[in-house]
């Protein structure tokens, strides 16, 4: 949910209570004022009866609205409220009443005047329709306020999260200029934060760099003494155990380039993006694969459909290539491939020696119990990650393994 | 022929000259980038084995000097650094093969072969070995004028054995050649057995000898 939309629905649930409040207040507010407004009714009434008296010295004919009774004493003038029965409804009507007295002839009598009132539903329906109005209009005004303020005060902060998202460590980041103090403080520090972030990364880089350079450099000089020493056979002593230490340092070599490749997949260190005939780097793959398959029985089915995605050509390959070798690597002779593309989604299902109990088990394990060190399927695993492909490895309770790529979301 | 080795590790230096010369090379060394600038502009060579990471500069700046100046010599890069960018730069610059360390010393000499082959021959040169003849531009094998049916990995495997005569060629040397940074795909190195296997009989088949010897827990060798 964007800011506005929440800081708009958060003021709209904080008027819960004030509605429910101001609706209680409205409703009583309404019934004060049509009693302030009948008591001075009545009043203004009974000051016009009582002039009336006191001109003509004879008491007026009343209507249904007023009551005149003889009382031995005389009453306080006072109000009260009281409800009568309306005959055409059948229904009890509130109504405010003045209570006076009136000496005529030297005899008390007491007057009642009355008064139409609001109806207690009445003045709820009226408080509703009022609150109702009020919300609507509140909620009108917020919105278009909060539209305004979101294009012309947040929007340093949209202009930062922009540059944010479009942020990679080998291009300068530019943010936008503000005149908010809290939005300069948040460049302030976004900048110092990446500035210090590409230090680090610069480092890495170097440091793998330098290490790589230093390692690799040293391994081919173990390499290149043991291929010549192979080279004088006949003088070489424990030719088995230079074999191994030589495999051993080829495994080495491996071992850090693939970490080096994970390294930098990582650190993002893969910019140049393309849009990639994945189906065809698919083909290719299985066509340079294609006499180990042979040479295994590999039954191949594919189902090949064109599909175009957007990465760095060189992952492309990495990935491909790490998906194919792995179904060979661990297949069986005259097992079986199957690999469908399309322009969502790559699977690839292939037999494998490898047993698990129960079905669908994450095949972390899956690694673990078989040859090799598993990083190939960790740089696939990385290589989606970079590019937000979905990525699921699975293996059936048969011992089919399946690895399914899904890009569609990226391309949408 | 006259090749110019640039490498500022002393151990790995004087294994690439050993190697090279052994082959019938004559080898210069530089171990600076300023020693190999002053060599190149007095001597010609037919190929600089050139390591990008040099103490005082880069092996990717004499590449640009060696084709700013227009001097007739074949350029193989060789690099730890294992970077697709520095492969691609090395190419674009002008090189003719780029080479990551660690590499073997029989995957180094094909490629030299390669290059000189390709630049100096135009690629026409006829490999042989006994019987056995490979004409590298059509890539076609004969043994006995007869023509041999092989596969990509099978050709592959017979003129890195033919152009590396004598020399042991580990297994894992074979399998890096053939599947580069997948070689791991081979990792028991059944594949290897299987396409040797592969080889041997189509070329016995034809009336080749059996040159192709095993090096026990090793590799193989091209005997002449």
């Amino acid at each position: 949910m964007k800011l506005s939309q929440r800081m708009f629905v958060a003021a709209c649930l904080s008027l819960i209570p004030a509605i429910f409040f101001g609706s209680i207040f409205c409703f009583y507010m309404i019934d004060y004022i049509a009693h302030e407004e009948a008591d001075e009714f009545l009043t203004y009434e009974r000051d016009r009866l009582l002039n009336y008296y006191e001109e003509n010295k004879s008491l007026p004919e009343f209507h249904k609205l007023s009551d005149i009774k003889e009382v031995e004493k005389a009453v306080k003038p006072y109000f009260k409220d009281t409800l009568i029965l309306e005959e055409g409804d059948n229904e009890l009507v509130p109504y405010r009443e003045h209570i006076f007295s009136i000496k005529h002839e030297g005899t008390n009598y007491v007057i009642t005047l009355r008064q139409l009132l609001l109806g207690t539903d009445d003045i709820a329906e009226g408080t509703a329709l009022i609150i109702l109005a009020l919300v609507v209009l509140f909620a009108i005004v917020l919105y278009v306020t909060l539209i305004f303020i979101s294009r012309s005060v947040w929007n340093p902060f949209y202009g930062i999260l922009r540059v944010l998202g479009k942020y990679h460590p080998d291009n300068e980041i530019q943010f936008p200029k503000s005149n908010t103090y809290e939005f300069n403080v948040l460049i302030r520090e976004l900048e110092e934060l990446i500035g210090r972030v590409q230090a680090s990364m610069v480092q890495a880089r170097e440091f793998s760099e330098n290490v790589t350079h230093e390692l690799q450099t040293q391994i081919a000089v173990i390499k290149l003494q043991l291929e010549q020493l192979f080279d004088r056979k006949e003088e070489m002593i424990h030719p088995e155990e230079l074999s191994k230490i030589y495999s051993s340092i080829n495994s080495l070599s491996q071992m850090q380039k693939s970490l080096l490749l994970l390294s930098r997949i990582r650190n993002s260190e893969y910019s140049s993006v393309s849009s990639i005939r994945i189906d065809e780097v698919l083909r290719h793959t299985l066509n340079f694969f294609s006499e180990n398959i042979g040479l295994r029985n590999i039954q191949t089915k594919e189902s090949i459909e064109t599909a175009i995605v957007s990465m760095d050509p060189g992952l492309a390959e990495v990935l491909m290539m790490n998906l194919i070798k792995n179904a060979i690597k661990h297949n069986v002779d005259g097992g079986s491939i199957e690999v469908v593309i399309n322009e969502d989604e790559l699977i690839i299902t292939n037999s494998t020696s490898i047993k698990l109990e129960g079905s669908n088990v994450k095949t972390e394990r899956f690694d673990q119990r078989s040859k090799g060190t598993g990083i190939g399927m960790d740089i696939v695993e990385s290589v989606c990650q970079y590019y937000h492909f979905g990525f699921v490895r699975k293996i059936s309770h048969q011992g089919d393994h399946m690895a399914k790529v899904t890009w569609a979301s990226r391309n949408l | 022929m006259k090749l110019l080795i640039v490498e500022d590790n002393v151990d790995l230096l004087d294994s690439l000259k050993s190697r090279l010369e052994s082959e019938g090379y004559t080898c210069e060394t530089a171990m600076t980038f300023q020693e190999a600038l002053d060599r190149i502009d007095i001597h010609q060579y037919a190929l600089a084995i050139v390591d990008i990471n040099l103490p005082d500069g880069s092996g990717m700046d004499l590449i640009k000097y060696i084709k700013r100046e227009k001097l007739p010599m074949s350029i193989l890069v060789v690099s730890a650094r294992n970077s697709l960018d520095d492969k691609v730069e090395g190419l674009e610059l002008g090189a003719d093969d780029y080479l990551t360390k660690p590499f073997s010393l029989v995957e180094l000499s094909a490629r030299v072969k390669a290059i000189l082959r390709r630049n100096l021959f135009h690629g026409d040169e006829i490999l042989s070995h006994e019987n056995i003849s490979i004409n590298s531009s059509s890539r076609e094998v004969t043994v006995n004028d007869s023509p041999v049916e092989l596969t990509r990995i099978e050709y592959r495997i017979i003129l890195y054995l033919i152009n590396n005569k004598n020399r042991v060629i580990t297994r894992e040397a074979l399998a890096e050649h053939i599947w580069g940074d997948h070689m791991d795909v081979a990792d028991n190195f059944d594949f290897i057995y299987s396409h040797m296997r592969n080889l041997r009989k189509k070329l016995a088949k034809l009336g080749a000898p059996d040159t192709i010897k095993s090096v026990y827990g090793i590799g193989y060798t091209l005997k002449s």
